[in-house]
C-alpha cells in the first residue's frame, strides 16, 4: 500500500522501498559560496552510512537541510516514502529525523532522564509529570542497549561517552528512526568508542538507521555499510565500504593521491642542545612530578587517554592552573608563572583545546582575532595603526593560506581548518618561542591538517619549540621527536623518534604502565 | 541583486541615523517649534546628562555587563559636591567638591568591579546592590534633604550656554563622546573590551587581563556617572538625593538602540549618542505637542522594540 502511495506521488519517481532517506539535487548558495550543489545523498534502512568530506565539503550545510534548520534552495527529499516539505526542527524531528551535534546540547544539572523526555516528559494522570515512570522508561531504554548509566544521575557527573549515549537515547524517547552522529568520537576515549560501536551495532539491529559523520576515517571502516564522499559542495562517490580502503578514501576526499602528501615529511630535522624549557617535579592539581626538557627546535609529544593529565600540564605551563609545587625554567632561568600574561612574556604561546570557546572569540573579524595578542606592537605614539595590521594580517593569511574571503570577514564563518590557522597566526605574529597545542587537528580535514603539521616543521627550523597534545597516536608519530605518555596524572613513559613503537605506546596508555 | 544588496547595506550601516531623521521629520510635521535652532539646543542640553552616563554603560555593556547603579552613583557624587559647595561657596571649595564627588563615584565603580571580576558575583546583582547601597549613601547625606542656596558659579558647568545658546554640558558630551569613541577604536584597551565581551575565556588566554580591564570599566562608568551627579546639581543648582532615579534604564536603551548587544562584544558610543538623541527627542516633541508624560513612556518602550528588531533584521541580513 505504502508502494502505491509512493508510485502516485507527483514530483518524484519510484522509491525503492529499502531508502529510508533520498536528498535529490539538493542545492544551497550563501553569499558568496556554492555550499551544495547538486548532490544526491540516498541511505538504506538500517545501514551506518558514512558521510565524509574535508571541510568545507558540504556535509554541515547538507545535514542542516535534513534537520531543517536550513531550507535547501532547489532539490527534493524522501523519508520514510514522504516527501519532507521546507520546515522546521521540530517537525523534522516528529518525522523522525535526530541530529546529534559534536557539541552537545544536554542541560548538565538535569538528570539523565530528564534530559532524554525533555521534549515529551511523560504525564500522570492530573498532568503533572511522572517522575517514576520517566526513571523507569529511561533505565528499560539504557537496558535494552546494554549502555550502563543511572538514570538519576545528573549530566554534570557523567564523562563525556555517558553524555553521547544520554544523547543516543534522547534521540530514541523521540522515536527517532533516523540519527545522524555528527563526529561522536572527536572526544571518547578509546574504551568509549567502543561501547559506542557497540550501540551503534544494538541499534542497526534495531531498524534504526544511522548517518555518521567523522574525520577519522580509520573509525567508518568499523562502523560503517555504505561511504558518501562530498567534495567542494559536490556529489562524488558512493561506495560499499568493502570497496574502499583509507587511501582510496582520501583520494575521493582530496583529489590527491595520499603518496604524494607523506614522502616529503620523512626526513629527520635537527634538535639543537639549548634547552629552551625545562619541569623540574612540576605538579598542579591534577598532575604529579612532571619531569619534561624541551630544546630548541624540538617537537614534545603528549599522548594518553582524555584526563590522564596532557592538558592539565599545559594549563601551568600557559598560567592557567598555577603549579602547586616543582620548578619551571625557561633558558635556564627559574619563572614562576601566575597568569596568562606571565606566560606570554616568557614566550609561550597556546593554541587551546577548543577552538570556539577558548580559542577565538567567534563574533569579531579574522584580523581582530590574529591580531589579539600582538596588538601591541602595531602601537604608534598611543594609538593602534590599523594599517599595519591590515598589511601583517594580509601577509599570514597568505603565509598560512587561511581561506577566507577577507581578513575583514567574522571568523564564525571559517571552517574549523582555518579557524585553526587564524589561532596559530595569533601567536607567529607574537613571535613567541614556545607554542602549545592542544589537540591542534581535531575535526579539521586531512588537507588542512597536513598544512597545520608543515606549519610546525617550518616552525621548529626556524628555532621555535612545540609541545602537542593529542589523542591522535599517528600524528603524534609523525611530529614528534620524544612523545610522552601520560596516565592517570604521572609520566610512565618517555620514547624518542629512533625507538618509536606505536603498539607500545598504545599499551602504556592504556594500562599505565610499561610492558 | 545588487541593488537589493545596497539597500540592505545602506539600511544596516544608517539605520539608527534613518529613525533618528525618520523623527525628526514627523516631529517637525507635528509641531513648528521643534525644528528651530532653539529647540535644537534645548534638546542638547537635556540630553546631555543622560547621554554622559549612557557613554559608560555603553562601555559596560560591550564589556558583556551591565551596571544598574550609575542613577544612584550619580545622585550620590551630586550629593556629595553640592555638600561641599555649599559649605565652602568658593572657587576653591567649586573645584575640591567636584574632585570628591568623582573619586567617590570612581571607588565605587571599583568595588562593583571588583566584587564581579574577583569575587565572582554576576553584574547584575554586584550592581544591583550597589545601586541601593549608593542610593541610601545619597540620601543619608542630608536625611533625605536637598541642598539649596548653591554657589551662582557652579551653576555654569551644567546650566551654563556658550553664545547664550549652546549649553556647555551639552559640548561636553560631545566632546565625551568623541574621546570615548576615539579609546574604543585606537587604543589596546578600548579593543580589548570587544574580545573580552565576545569571548572572555578567549581573551583570557589570549593574555589579556580581563579582571583588570573589568575593574577599569566599571570605574569610566562609574566616573562617568559621577560627573554626570555633578552637572545635574550644577544645572539644577541643587543638590537633589533622589536625581537620576531610573536613569539605569534610560541609558541601557539608548545603548541598545544604538546597537550594543547586551550578550556583549558589540556596540558604539556614537550609536549611542544617537539613541539618546532619539529618546529625547520623543520626549520634546510629546511636550512640545502637549501630550501626557503617560504616553512618552509607552512610546519610548515601543522605540526601543521597533529599533532592536531593526537591529536584529539587518545583522541577520548580513549573514
Amino acid at each position: 500500500m505504502k508502494m502505491g502511495l509512493l508510485k502516485n506521488n507527483r514530483k518524484g519517481g519510484i522509491i525503492l522501498n529499502e531508502n529510508i532517506l533520498e536528498m535529490r539535487k539538493i542545492s544551497k548558495v550563501f553569499p558568496g559560496v556554492k555550499a551544495l550543489d547538486n548532490v544526491d545523498f540516498t541511505v538504506k534502512k538500517g545501514e551506518v552510512h558514512c558521510l565524509v568530506g574535508a571541510n568545507g565539503a558540504g556535509k554541515s550545510t547538507l545535514m542542516k537541510i535534513l534537520s531543517g534548520a536550513y531550507t535547501e534552495d532547489s532539490g527534493e527529499i524522501f523519508f520514510n516514502g514522504k516527501v519532507l516539505k521546507s520546515h522546521g526542527i521540530q517537525e523534522r524531528k516528529k518525522a523522525g529525523i535526530s541530529i546529534i551535534y559534536q557539541e552537545l546540547s544536554l542541560f548538565n544539572e538535569l538528570t539523565v532522564a530528564e534530559n532524554v523526555y525533555v521534549n515529551n516528559y511523560p504525564k500522570t494522570a492530573g498532568g503533572a509529570v511522572d517522575w517514576n515512570r520517566m526513571y523507569e522508561d529511561t533505565q528499560k531504554l539504557a537496558d535494552s542497549l546494554n549502555i550502563k548509566i543511572n538514570a538519576r544521575a545528573k549530566i554534570s557527573s557523567l564523562n563525556i561517552g555517558q553524555r553521547q549515549l544520554t544523547e543516543i537515547m534522547k534521540a530514541l524517547a523521540c522515536e527517532a528512526k533516523l540519527i545522524v552522529m555528527d563526529e561522536p568520537s572527536s572526544t571518547l576515549s578509546q574504551s568509549e568508542f567502543e561501547i559506542l560501536v557497540k550501540v551503534i551495532k544494538d541499534l542497526k539491529e534495531k531498524g534504526i538507521t544511522i548517518i555518521y559523520i567523522s574525520h577519522h576515517l580509520e573509525e567508518l571502516f568499523i562502523v560503517g555499510n555504505r561511504i558518501t564522499v562530498l567534495k567542494d559542495g559536490k556529489f562524488v562517490v558512493c561506495k560499499e565500504v568493502n570497496e574502499l580502503n583509507e587511501n582510496t578514501l582520501v583520494e575521493y576526499m582530496t583529489g590527491i593521491k595520499i603518496s604524494q602528501i607523506e614522502t616529503e615529511e620523512k626526513e629527520n630535522h635537527r634538535v639543537s642542545e639549548e634547552v629552551v624549557l625545562e619541569l623540574k617535579n612540576m605538579c598542579n592539581y591534577k598532575v604529579s612530578n612532571i619531569n619534561l626538557t624541551l630544546h630548541k627546535g624540538e617537537v614534545i609529544g603528549l599522548y594518553g587517554l582524555v584526563g590522564s593529565g596532557r592538558t592539565e600540564i599545559l594549563q601551568s605551563l600557559f598560567g592557567i592552573e598555577v603549579a602547586t609545587s616543582g620548578e619551571i625554567r625557561i633558558k635556564g632561568k627559574k619563572v614562576k608563572i601566575k597568569n596568562t600574561q606571565d606566560a606570554i612574556s616568557y614566550g609561550i604561546g597556546l593554541a587551546p583545546e577548543n577552538r570556539k570557546t577558548q580559542g577565538l572569540v567567534l563574533m569579531l573579524p579574522v584580523w581582530e582575532n590574529m591580531s589579539m595578542v600582538a596588538i601591541s606592537k602595531f602601537k604608534e605614539g598611543g594609538r593602534i595603526k590599523y594599517k599595519s595590521i591590515n598589511k601583517e594580517c594580509q601577509k599570514y593569511k597568505e603565509k598560512l593560506d587561511v581561506k577566507t574571503p577577507s581578513i575583514q570577514t567574522v571568523t564564525q564563518n571559517l571552517s574549523g581548518g582555518n579557524q585553526q590557522k587564524v589561532i596559530l597566526a595569533k601567536w607567529l605574529m607574537k613571535d613567541c618561542d614556545i607554542l602549545l597545542l592542544d589537540e591542534p587537528t581535531q575535526g579539521i580535514d586531512v588537507i588542512a591538517k597536513e598544512e597545520i603539521y608543515k606549519l610546525v616543521r617550518e616552525m621548529t627550523s626556524k628555532g621555535k619549540s612545540v609541545i602537542v597534545v593529542s589523542s591522535e597516536l599517528q600524528e603524534l608519530l609523525r611530529i614528534c621527536d620524544n612523545i610522552h605518555v601520560m596516565y592517570d596524572g604521572k609520566q610512565i613513559m618517555c620514547s624518542n623518534k629512533s625507538n618509536f613503537n606505536s603498539d607500545h605506546i598504545l599499551h602504556a596508555s592504556v594500562v599505565g604502565r610499561i610492558g | 541583486m545588487k541593488t537589493k544588496l545596497s539597500v540592505s547595506e545602506i539600511l544596516k550601516k544608517y539605520n539608527l541615523i534613518i529613525m533618528l531623521i525618520i523623527f525628526i521629520i514627523i516631529s517637525a510635521v507635528l509641531s513648528p517649534d521643534f525644528f528651530t535652532f532653539n529647540n535644537f539646543f534645548n534638546l542638547l542640553q537635556q540630553a546631555s546628562i543622560p547621554g554622559i552616563v549612557a557613554i559608560g554603560m555603553t562601555l559596560v555593556i560591550i564589556l558583556g555587563g551591565i551596571d544598574l547603579s550609575v542613577g544612584s552613583v550619580l545622585a550620590f557624587s551630586g550629593m556629595i559636591t553640592s555638600i561641599v559647595v555649599y559649605r565652602t561657596g568658593n572657587m576653591l571649595g567649586i573645584i575640591a567638591g567636584c574632585l570628591l564627588g568623582i573619586v567617590i563615584s570612581a571607588l565605587l565603580g571599583m568595588i562593583t568591579g571588583v566584587l564581579i571580576s574577583r569575587f565572582h558575583l554576576p553584574d547584575f546583582i554586584a550592581s544591583l546592590a550597589m545601586m541601593e547601597i549608593a542610593r541610601g549613601a545619597a540620601l543619608l547625606t542630608t536625611g533625605g534633604n536637598p541642598v539649596f542656596g548653591l554657589n551662582k558659579s557652579f551653576h555654569i558647568l551644567g546650566g551654563g550656554f556658550i553664545f547664550d545658546k549652546i549649553a556647555i554640558s551639552g559640548v561636553i558630551w560631545i566632546i565625551l563622546t568623541v574621546i570615548v569613541a576615539l579609546l574604543l577604536k585606537y587604543t589596546i584597551f578600548g579593543r580589548s573590551l570587544f574580545a573580552i565581551g565576545g569571548n572572555s575565556e578567549a581573551a583570557m588566554l589570549s593574555g589579556i587581563n580581563t579582571k583588570r580591564n573589568y575593574a577599569i570599566t566599571y570605574v569610566i562608568c562609574a566616573i562617568l556617572a559621577g560627573f554626570a551627579g555633578i552637572l545635574t546639581a550644577s544645572w539644577m543648582s541643587t543638590g537633589q538625593p533622589t536625581a537620576g532615579t531610573g536613569y539605569e534604564l534610560d541609558a541601557i536603551a539608548a545603548s541598545v538602540i544604538g546597537g550594543a548587544s547586551l550578550s556583549g562584544g558589540a556596540g558604539s558610543v556614537v550609536g549611542t549618542f544617537g539613541g539618546v538623541f532619539l529618546l529625547q527627542i520623543i520626549t520634546n516633541i510629546f511636550n512640545l505637542v502637549g501630550l501626557q508624560s503617560y504616553y512618552q513612556r509607552i512610546a519610548k518602550g515601543l522605540i526601543i522594540i521597533f529599533a532592536v528588531l531593526l537591529n536584529k533584521y539587518v545583522s541577520k541580513e548580513r549573514k
